[in-house]
């Protein structure tokens, strides 16, 4: 007995000792970031919002990286080599990539070309009946992946893609570990997942934290932070408080009207960017809104620059047309959207409307400051003779409800890729819900052919010139049609202590490699 | 054993009219699709998910492949994160009990004693102050005292952690924001009660008898003032877990009212149902207990139902 005791002390002295001198090791600091709420899937192409992507971006990686940081401006598009060291083009369909060797997972296993045949091949995002749906859209255009070597594999499209560099750099195109996937199952991959990327998983404390530790092995080098923790906290004002009484070292998701108070401590500070995503309106083209004019008209009388001003101080801004200054074919001379109350009563006068109720149907809650624009934006409509009803509602299923009356919603459009294919294509274009709407087929966008034919040219056509030349016309018709506006681009917020030297992107990817992430003592 | 029988076929007839009521209304008041997908995604997406979670099946179908899995103790999947429901659900229990348990006791700890003494300084300057006090905790919403909780203690005095639940402080604030407004509740519940019960005329019996002031309170009039304080606190039980829901936001304290909200708002049915089938049990077993708890306070009921049983 007494024995027993004496080594248990002995144990515990030999612990106590002991763990003090394995931790003062590594003297990198524990970060903690408060965030609004947590994903239920880090299995990277299961769940994609916002949520999950700022924390999975930092466990994977992609064979071809997007530099969001080329210009400082956190949105641009540059490609530089990620898992692979280079690729060629074999022809149009064919793109060959050479691996970077010696890369190992989170499990200390290599990088291997049979890992990323495993990752992009139809069974797990793509292709007859996949084990996740969420990610086909991105990666149906792929037809397979062919190894070549252990360090060199071949993508393989469907048809010439011009924009296949792109999509390797974007959504879903992540490098899983093949055989920790195949042993685990889907489901326990979710919770526990094993790839490339700067952190791997630590601890998951479902409805509390996902703490993440630092894969010291990684391959652009070793991680500023020893621990990242994502703790959930879903009201604004706790995440504040907890930034000011140093619970958290970084807050994500701070509106715009609590940057005064952020800002007046002299240890915090914020980081602001405005997000590769639109604000938008959807004008449903029936009743009074079945001619054309009075769409226009709804447009042209939102005045957009006092909507920033008044919102969002005026830190963001309306991008020139569907598309953002960081596309690949950006059309730099694109007309602005037209602020012209007088153009609009000049064509109400002209479609005879008679101020006939427009209802505007809006979920509560769902984008940030949408009440209060539909509120400003009804005034504007008001003073040209629209005359808006607006119905706040509860959820989406009540704004589409197929019995009730509804001709302007909401929306938002994500450009995922700085390419018309990464949203107008797909948010607007033939297989659209907006042309194929499933809850009233009357509330559907009859585009015209010549839209959807010049559509099929982005598609399709592998010459660039002639890409640019389909997009313009494209874009023509549909300012001129209207079926829908756009308002701004949202800014996004994170609030951090000063000592933290981090950058944010474009695509609510919270980017902690060691070249965006430092922290000073 | 009637008794028993009745009860128990009364409760299981509660719980299938709660499963019945969550399921439509939660089925028919929105598309989970469009709450847990981005919403830019395409239909083809919508409807792969549509038929992963079974939403593509007529609703009566939907409904009746729930009961079966549920007579079979199965709970489901939840749509969010594929994990069991009744797991997701269960570990969030000992969150909440333990901070509904710690506001009870503030609530009583406080609301007794106070509303005790302001009967009987009925009137007096003491009562008055408890009085003034106890509108103002009632009145005002769990938002906002959480949050004026967290303004003067975490970001001016930085004395307790604004949110989460890893040690004894951090559940000061939340249990103190949920237990203040009951005890308010309490303290005029009690002082009522009380000065109903000391105009009594077995108190004056007991005065006359010669009874010590302290013995007349305690043995008298407490005994009796408690019995209809009890018949609220199992309601209160209830309405309690309503206002944890607020505050387990407000401090991101992990229990099973922040789970519902967010359950709620993504439509994750299996996850709701689960939640509010505990609800139901416990309110059942609350209401039991105030029964009990009564016929131990009141004589008068233990021997109506003999008389009853007999």
């Amino acid at each position: 007995m007494l024995r027993s005791i004496i080594k248990a002390v002995a144990v515990a002295a030999v612990a106590l000792t002991a763990a003090p001198v394995l931790a003062q090791d590594d003297t990198r600091p524990d970060l903690v970031v408060a965030v609004n709420n947590l994903p239920g899937s880090l299995e990277g192409i299961e769940e994609m919002g916002n949520v999950a992507v700022r924390i999975t971006y930092s466990m994977f990686d992609s064979l071809i990286r997007r530099d969001f940081l080329a210009d400082g401006t956190g949105t641009a598009s540059k490609l530089v080599p990620g898992l692979a060291e280079s690729w060629k083009r074999i022809d149009d369909r064919t793109l060959e990539l050479k691996l970077r060797e010696g890369v190992t997972f989170h499990d200390g296993s290599e990088l291997t070309s049979d890992d990323v045949v495993f990752s992009f091949n139809a069974g797990r995002g793509h292709g007859y009946d996949p084990l996740i749906g969420a990610a086909a859209r991105f990666m149906l255009t792929v037809s397979h992946i062919e190894p070549v070597d252990r360090y060199t594999v071949r993508v393989v499209s469907k048809e010439p893609d011009v924009l296949l560099e792109q999509r390797l750099a974007g959504y879903a195109f992540w490098v899983v570990e093949n055989k920790s996937y195949l042993t685990q199952g889907k489901d326990a991959f979710a919770r526990n997942p094993v790839g490339t990327g700067p952190y791997k998983m630590d601890e998951w404390v479902e409805g509390e934290y996902i703490r993440l530790a630092s894969h010291d092995d990684y391959f652009m080098g070793k991680p500023a932070a020893k621990t990242v923790t994502f703790v959930q906290v879903p009201e604004v004002s706790a995440r504040i408080a907890g930034l000011v009484s140093g619970e958290y070292d970084i807050s994500v998701n701070i509106p715009p009207d609590q940057i005064p108070t952020i800002e007046s401590y002299d240890d915090l500070k914020v980081e602001q960017i405005v997000l590769d995503n639109t604000h938008m309106l959807v004008f449903f083209t029936t009743g009074p809104l079945e001619d054309k004019r009075v769409r226009q008209a709804l447009s042209a009388s939102i005045d957009r620059d006092l909507l920033r001003q008044a919102l969002w101080a005026d830190k963001n801004y309306t991008p020139n047309g569907h598309q953002l200054p960081a596309y690949t074919m950006w059309i730099e001379d694109y007309p602005e959207f037209e602020y012209n109350p007088e153009k609009a009563k000049a064509l109400l006068a002209e479609a005879g409307y008679d101020g006939e109720e427009i209802v505007y149907k809006f979920p509560l809650n769902y984008y940030l400051l949408s009440t209060e624009a539909a509120q400003a934006m009804q005034q504007m409509w008001k003073s040209v003779g629209l005359n808006v009803k607006l119905e706040p509602v509860e959820n989406w299923g009540q704004v589409e409800d197929p019995n009730g009356t509804v001709h302007i919603r909401p929306w938002s459009n994500t450009h995922r890729m700085p390419d018309p294919l990464g949203s107008f294509v797909p948010q607007w274009g033939k297989a659209s819900g907006i042309q194929n709407n499933k809850q009233d087929a009357d509330r559907a966008w009859d585009a015209p052919k010549a839209f959807n034919d010049a559509q099929d040219v982005i598609v399709t056509a592998t010459d660039w010139t002639v890409r640019q030349d389909a997009y313009r016309k494209a874009l023509d018709i549909w300012m001129d049609e209207t079926p829908g506006t756009m308002l701004y681009n949202p800014l996004e917020t994170y609030a951090m202590r000063k000592n933290i030297e981090w950058k944010p992107y474009g695509l609510y990817y919270m980017d902690l490699r060691p070249d965006n992430l430092k922290i000073a003592e | 054993m009637r008794w028993t029988l009745i009860k128990t076929i009364r409760a299981a007839l509660t719980l299938l009219l709660v499963v019945s009521f969550v399921f439509f209304v939660l089925r028919l008041s929105g598309d989970p699709t469009y709450m847990l997908l981005p919403d830019d995604i395409d239909e083809a997406t919508r409807d792969f998910y549509r038929s992963k979670w079974g939403l593509d099946a007529p609703l009566f179908e939907q409904y009746r492949s729930y009961l079966v899995a549920l007579l079979h103790g199965d709970f489901g999947i939840s749509f969010r994160n594929n994990l069991d429901a009744f797991d997701l659900v269960w570990d969030r229990v000992p969150k909440t009990a333990l901070l509904m348990g710690t506001s009870l006791l503030i609530a009583l700890a406080m609301g007794i004693p106070l509303g005790i003494i302001a009967a009987l300084y009925r009137d007096s300057w003491l009562d008055r102050g408890v009085m003034t006090v106890s509108v103002f905790g009632f009145s005002m919403p769990n938002f906002f005292l959480g949050i004026l909780l967290i303004l003067v203690f975490s970001l001016n005095l930085r004395v307790l952690p604004s949110s989460g639940s890893d040690t004894w402080w951090h559940l000061i604030m939340p249990a103190a924001t949920l237990g203040i407004s009951y005890a308010a509740q309490f303290a005029r519940y009690t002082r009522s009660s009380m000065i109903d019960v000391l105009s009594k005329p077995y108190m004056r019996t007991a005065r006359s008898k010669g009874a010590a002031p302290a013995r007349r309170v305690n043995l008298h009039a407490l005994p009796n003032a408690a019995i209809p304080v009890v018949t609220i606190l199992g309601f209160k039980v209830g309405e309690m877990l309503g206002g944890a829901v607020v505050v387990e936001t407000v401090f991101a304290w992990p229990g099973i009212g922040r789970l519902l909200t967010s359950a709620v708002a993504t439509r994750d049915l299996a996850v709701v149902q689960c939640i509010m089938i505990l609800l139901a049990i416990t309110m059942i077993a609350a209401n039991t207990l105030t029964d009990l708890l009564y016929g131990w306070l009141d004589p008068r009921v233990r021997v109506g139902a003999k008389a009853g049983a007999r």
